[in-house]
């Protein structure tokens, strides 16, 4: 290379020969690496080789390895520079989508709320949360699209199946691991922190956009 | 036998089991005071009745109680009456003051891990003499391991109880509106560091168990030459290994919440305003969306304040190619066809009709377009007669006039008039409507 500074001469390793792509992939995909699982070889990969690979995304792919931590636990991903995203052009990036946002963001309160306690989640407890908790119509709204007493099997199975869809994509991000699919059970992941970061200017100044709306509506 | 039990259980529940908490509540209380020496064992009337009007304080504050019915409902299975002297005394059963004792052991468990070990070095020590025959071996597991199994569960229960609800409690301190919090945090950090040693002295307990497991493992030879013995001592050492192995589990369990809620608890103390506060943002940042959302057409939409946000999203597609072997293809059979005379000429009879048909409708409707054309009227009617007759086929009318009205329907130089008077009777079998297409300007 031209410029030391972005040597690869890290990829001739024999750990680059054996996890490199496997976390170029994963990372390309939008995934959240955190040491867990399987995923803990990637993690020690990349941590081992963090300043390399954050100048091989930023000079080749015009992204940002990121390195972040929720409490205690470090996890890694691409971050888009503002305003743009570098090589990451036409379907190589996707928009999170408005009802993707909002479930996450449930996730995230939830995650927070069990500082102490253990992150898994049953469909059981979602549905506590839509059909009995304190804010029920509002989730109904959002997730039914309109309010009622009762909801009949096929439109409660159907916005099951929505919701299982942004879990699926939460999976694929590494923000949750599944423990049983089928029975829409899981584990919500420390990386869900970074939905935290993503909307961390919203988060900070939610008042001031529920002031903004509020004027909007009067 | 089971149908006979559970008969003799409905029938005497009213009185086998306390109905109020009035009644297990004056059971504790007499057994507390007994255990105090505060009242004689047996008791007299007046200390019972007293018992009753403390309880009264705490269940029914202000309201007066019937002694008779209570002391009624307990004399069948929770005391019996002795005489002392001149005077009648009451003394609680032995089924009363196990119940007491279950109740106690549950909502108020006992962590002595020193005392624990010491029992159980005692009741399950295994020494030569209980390995030496197979009768002293079922021995030592009816009444030094069953005891003592039962003391370990509800130990580890009990701690995994308290740890539960002490970590529930502990959600509390994410909010904000709770004072002293730091102080509070101390508090809870004792509280799970003393859970730390309760569980390590439990683990320490468990590492007994290898002790154990090994003596049994090998006294394997003195019981191999009988298959009754060897049955026996079998069974024995399956039920040992696998209720260590399952309260080894749930030992790690517990530990394993403590440590993590200790260590967390240390952080908490650091950053807990921020976190109070990030957390709070976080729930009116759902609220918000949740509120101010909108629903179209299966979709929600966010406020237009909200930004959708990037992320990179690539996901290799690959389609898949089914592996054909062209090595080993078998020919597929071609059956051979059969030709169905009958069924050929019938088919061919009726194309035949069709194309007669539509060349005779072609014909007639070329036939009066020329009419029309030279400035000629066509009454339907009687067109239709002519058709009629010469072809002997309804349909080539009814198509023949129907096409002339689509031609000619829409035509400015044509119009279709129709005469609207009612047909009184008609001359032939069939009547047609009177429609006439005459020129426009005729």
């Amino acid at each position: 290379m031209e410029n030391e500074n972005h040597s690869l001469e890290f990829l001739n390793t024999e750990a680059s020969a054996k996890y490199f792509a496997d976390c170029d992939f994963a990372l390309k995909s939008g995934k959240h690496i955190q040491h867990y699982n399987s995923e803990a070889k990637l993690w020690d990969y990349i941590s081992d080789h963090y300043e390399q690979l954050m100048n091989y995304y930023e000079h080749l792919f015009g992204v940002f390895l990121k390195k972040e931590s929720n409490d205690r636990d470090v996890y890694f991903y691409l971050e888009f520079p503002e305003g743009g995203s570098g090589k990451f052009t036409g379907d190589r990036h996707r928009i999170m989508d408005d009802r993707h946002l909002i479930i996450s963001v449930l996730l995230l309160n939830i995650y927070k709320e069990r500082f102490f306690d253990s992150k898994e989640l049953k469909w059981t407890q979602i549905e506590q949360i839509i059909d009995e908790s304190e804010h029920k119509e509002l989730w109904q709204k959002t997730l039914y699209g309109e309010i009622k007493r009762n909801y009949t099997p096929n439109e409660k199975e159907e916005m099951k199946r929505r919701f299982e869809r942004s879990l699926s994509l939460f999976e694929r991000l590494g923000w949750i691991n599944w423990i049983e699919q089928e029975a829409c059970h899981f584990e919500i992941m420390p990386s869900i922190d970074r939905v935290a970061r993503l909307y961390a200017n919203e988060i900070t100044n939610v008042e001031l956009m529920s002031e903004y709306i509020n004027e909007q509506l009067s | 036998m089971q149908k006979e039990q559970l008969e003799k259980i409905s029938e005497t529940f009213d009185v086998l089991l306390p109905q109020s908490k009035e009644i297990f509540l004056l059971l504790v209380t007499l057994q507390n005071k007994i255990d105090k020496q505060e009242i004689e064992d047996p008791f007299t009337q007046r200390d019972f009745e007293d018992a009753v009007d403390e309880v009264a304080r705490i269940v029914h504050p202000g309201h007066t109680t019937q002694k008779e019915n209570i002391s009624k409902k307990l004399s069948q299975f929770y005391y019996t009456t002795l005489k002392k002297g001149n005077e009648y005394r009451y003394q609680l059963t032995v089924f009363a003051r196990d119940l007491v004792s279950i109740i106690m052991t549950e909502v108020e468990p006992q962590f002595e891990e020193t005392e624990l070990i010491h029992t159980f070095k005692r009741t399950l020590q295994l020494n030569e003499d209980d390995l030496k025959t197979i009768r002293n071996f079922e021995y030592w597991y009816n009444y030094h391991y069953e005891p003592s199994k039962r003391i370990i569960m509800a130990h580890s229960e009990n701690l995994q109880r308290l740890v539960e609800a002490k970590t529930s409690d502990l959600r509390t301190l994410l909010r904000t509106d709770i004072s002293n919090t730091k102080e509070l945090i101390t508090r809870f950090i004792e509280i799970f560091e003393q859970l730390g040693r309760q569980t390590v002295g439990l683990t320490e307990t468990m590492n007994f168990k290898l002790e154990l497991i090994d003596t049994i493992k090998n006294a394997e030879q003195n019981f191999l030459d009988k298959k009754e013995s060897w049955e026996v001592y079998s069974k024995i050492r399956t039920e040992v290994e696998k209720f260590f192995d399952n309260i080894d589990l749930r030992v790690l369990s517990i530990n394993d919440r403590i440590q993590l809620s200790t260590s967390r608890l240390k952080t908490l103390y650091d950053t807990l305003q921020y976190k109070q506060l990030f957390k709070l943002k976080i729930e009116k940042f759902l609220i918000f969306l949740l509120k101010n959302s909108t629903w179209s057409v299966d979709k929600v939409l966010l406020p237009e304040n909200v930004t959708a946000k990037k992320i990179p999203y690539f996901r290799e597609k690959y389609t898949k190619i089914p592996n054909l072997n062209f090595t080993e293809v078998v020919p597929k059979d071609v059956p051979e066809l059969e030709e169905d005379a009958e069924y050929k000429k019938l088919k061919e009879m009726m194309n035949m009709r069709v194309l007669n048909r539509q060349e005779a409708i072609s014909k007639w409707l070329e036939l009066l377009s020329k009419k029309i054309e030279d400035g000629k009227d066509i009454v339907f009617e009687d067109c239709f007669k002519d058709i009629y007759n010469e072809e002997k086929n309804l349909e080539v009318p009814i198509d023949v006039c129907f096409g002339l009205i689509q031609k000619y329907g829409r035509s400015k130089d044509m119009e279709i008039v129709i005469d609207q008077s009612s047909i009184i009777k008609a001359k032939d079998d069939l009547t047609t409507w009177k429609m006439k297409i005459i020129p426009s300007n005729s």
